[in-house]
């Protein structure tokens, strides 16, 4: 379970407040707001990446993140984030970009395959991500971020650069990967499909 | 799947940076070690011809030169010296190893050296084909002179007056090849020694003297006086070879540190390179760190990856240097007095080059320091949505 108080994030030179959330075990939490409201940075916020003024960022079992305090190992076990725009080693094919994520963890997953086979790229694990379309990097993205069983998934506009059939394929994996592992998904999206999974809506 | 492999698909990545980084330190590199091996090896080529040889006596001139010939068998000689002046002189004196030589002629260039039997026991021996001298007119010779001349064991030639090659030649007086030697005193290998009653023989016994005597001189505190008394008391020069190559040694040590410091400067350079090509290689890949760090990677992990791409170069850096010595060892055949100064032996004796394969190896950990410090002030944040 996750419980934010009010929190203020350090911006170097500004600062912002975003609201106090709770997010319950196995629940989602649809994140909606204007662009340039600060959605991202209160994902970042949640995954110690930026520093806090003010509050603390709690998730059962793994402590606490209070101003510029984040509990060891913080990314390791307990956040797992889906950056806005995909992320990976250009130089790396996507399976190695999956075992970067998983060395990264720490992990070895073994059920890498049926989630890439599920986003459907399974077949492209030995291309270049740099030769994968957007849409392809963005469920390779989510792959990757799926793969480790932390109680928290972050998911920074995971449905951006989907089509129909790839969104509702997305969501229904999010769901599955919830009642397989329990974890609290927080979404930040202005896709108005996501609406119908999500079990509470906070509007920045 | 390890940091090692990560590191080398980010090197890999950057091929053409890779292997710039890579010469630039492996010049530096190169050079401390080809002058080290050059210090090594003429060291050792004058010691070995030194070996025995406190005292020298030849005719007055100059004592370098004198040592040059008589020693090392490179210059002319300054003249003959009176075989019995010579041998009261040396009847007077503790010497040890007494060895007599008489230059007179020369085959294609190649000196024709007489000596007596003492001097055999100093050449150093390697390996020799065929025999000693058995006869007055047998002579063996050096395998540099068989493999420049083509002479071969058992065939006959005839000595040109001098030391120069095309001097006149004695027609009539015939050396007969029973050997050929190959000694790690490398002078000898360009030698055709024989005894010094040939050498008389074929100058129709009318030139009967020295060249030069060398000795041995055991007691330390003789080794100061005789060639001092003997040069006061008699018309014959006497030195101390050991002395006047302990100069040449000397002025060697400060050109070679002269050199190093180049060398030094070079690898200095490299590092600052290096450190500047790392730091913006980095910066570069800056989204990159802070991709694996918001996964959830330690510091320590990404320490790892900027370490390993840092110790690849540095072990490219080093293979490129052995390269680049290998190609100096057989370059080293255009040149006998390069071969002589690189001997195998000298030449690939790894054991000193442990100090700056540590250095490259304690210079790659150095390098990695700057990045990584600075890498743990990048705004994680920043860089994610930046990237």
């Amino acid at each position: 379970m996750l419980t934010s108080s009010i929190i203020e994030s350090n911006l170097k030179g500004s600062s912002i407040t975003f609201p106090g959330i709770t997010i319950p075990k196995g629940e989602l939490l649809l994140l909606k707001g204007n662009s340039g409201i600060g959605k991202s940075t209160f994902l970042h916020s949640i995954a110690g990446l930026v520093p806090l003024l003010r509050g603390h960022i709690k998730i059962e079992g793994h402590g606490e993140i209070s101003k510029n305090i984040v509990p060891k190992n913080w990314r390791k076990n307990a956040v797992t984030i889906i950056p806005q725009r995909p992320l990976f080693w250009q130089s790396l094919t996507v399976k190695e970009n999956i075992k970067l994520g998983e060395w990264s963890k720490g992990i070895e997953s073994e059920n890498s395959e049926y989630i890439l086979e599920k986003l459907g790229i399974a077949d492209l694990s030995k291309k270049a991500v740099n030769k994968l379309s957007l849409g392809q990097q963005q469920r390779l993205s989510v792959a990757r971020a799926l793969l480790s069983k932390v109680p928290l998934v972050l998911a920074d506009e995971p449905t951006a650069a989907l089509d129909e059939e790839n969104t509702s394929t997305l969501l229904k994996l999010f769901k599955e990967h919830q009642t397989e592992t329990g974890c609290s998904i927080l979404v930040s999206s202005h896709d108005n499909r996501l609406d119908s999974i999500a079990d509470q809506i906070v509007i920045l | 799947m390890t940091s090692l492999y990560f590191a080398w698909k980010a090197i890999w990545k950057r091929r053409s940076s890779t292997i710039f980084i890579s010469l630039i330190w492996a010049t530096g590199l190169l050079g401390f070690a080809s002058i080290q091996r050059l210090n090594n090896g003429v060291s050792n080529a004058l010691q070995l011809q030194l070996e025995s040889t406190d005292l020298l006596l030849s005719a007055k001139g100059s004592p370098t030169r004198s040592i040059l010939a008589n020693v090392f068998h490179l210059n002319e000689p300054n003249g003959n010296i009176l075989r019995s002046e010579t041998e009261e002189l040396i009847s007077n004196y503790n010497l040890q190893n007494v060895r007599r030589i008489a230059y007179g002629d020369n085959y294609k260039g190649f000196r024709i050296l007489g000596c007596d039997s003492a001097t055999w026991n100093n050449i150093n021996l390697l390996e020799i084909k065929g025999d000693l001298p058995q006869k007055s007119q047998d002579v063996i010779i050096g395998r540099n002179v068989a493999q420049k001349t083509g002479l071969k064991i058992g065939q006959r030639f005839h000595g040109a007056h001098g030391l120069m090659e095309h001097d006149h030649s004695h027609e009539t007086t015939f050396y007969t090849v029973s050997g050929i030697i190959y000694s790690n005193a490398q002078s000898w290998n360009r030698l055709i020694i024989g005894s010094i009653s040939s050498v008389w023989k074929a100058h129709g016994n009318s030139d009967s003297n020295y060249t030069a005597v060398l000795a041995r001189i055991d007691n330390p505190l003789d080794k100061l006086l005789i060639p001092r008394k003997i040069q006061e008391e008699s018309s014959i020069m006497s030195v101390s070879p050991a002395f006047e190559v302990n100069n040449v040694l000397t002025w060697m040590d400060q050109s070679s540190k002269i050199f190093s410091t180049i060398s030094f400067l070079f690898l200095i350079t490299a590092a600052l390179i290096m450190f500047f090509l790392l730091q913006s290689h980095v910066k570069e890949r800056l989204g990159d760190y802070a991709l694996i760090r918001a996964l959830g990677a330690s510091w320590w992990k990404i320490a790892k990856i900027v370490l390993w791409q840092n110790i690849i170069l540095g072990s490219f850096a080093i293979l490129i240097t052995y390269g680049g010595l290998f190609l100096i060892w057989f370059g080293r055949y255009t040149s006998i007095t390069l071969a002589e100064i690189f001997q195998k032996d000298i030449y690939w004796d790894l054991s000193p080059d442990i100090k700056w394969i540590s250095a490259c190896i304690a210079l790659s950990i150095l390098t990695s320091l700057g990045p990584w410090i600075w890498l743990q002030r990048i705004p994680l944040h920043r860089a994610l949505v930046d990237s």
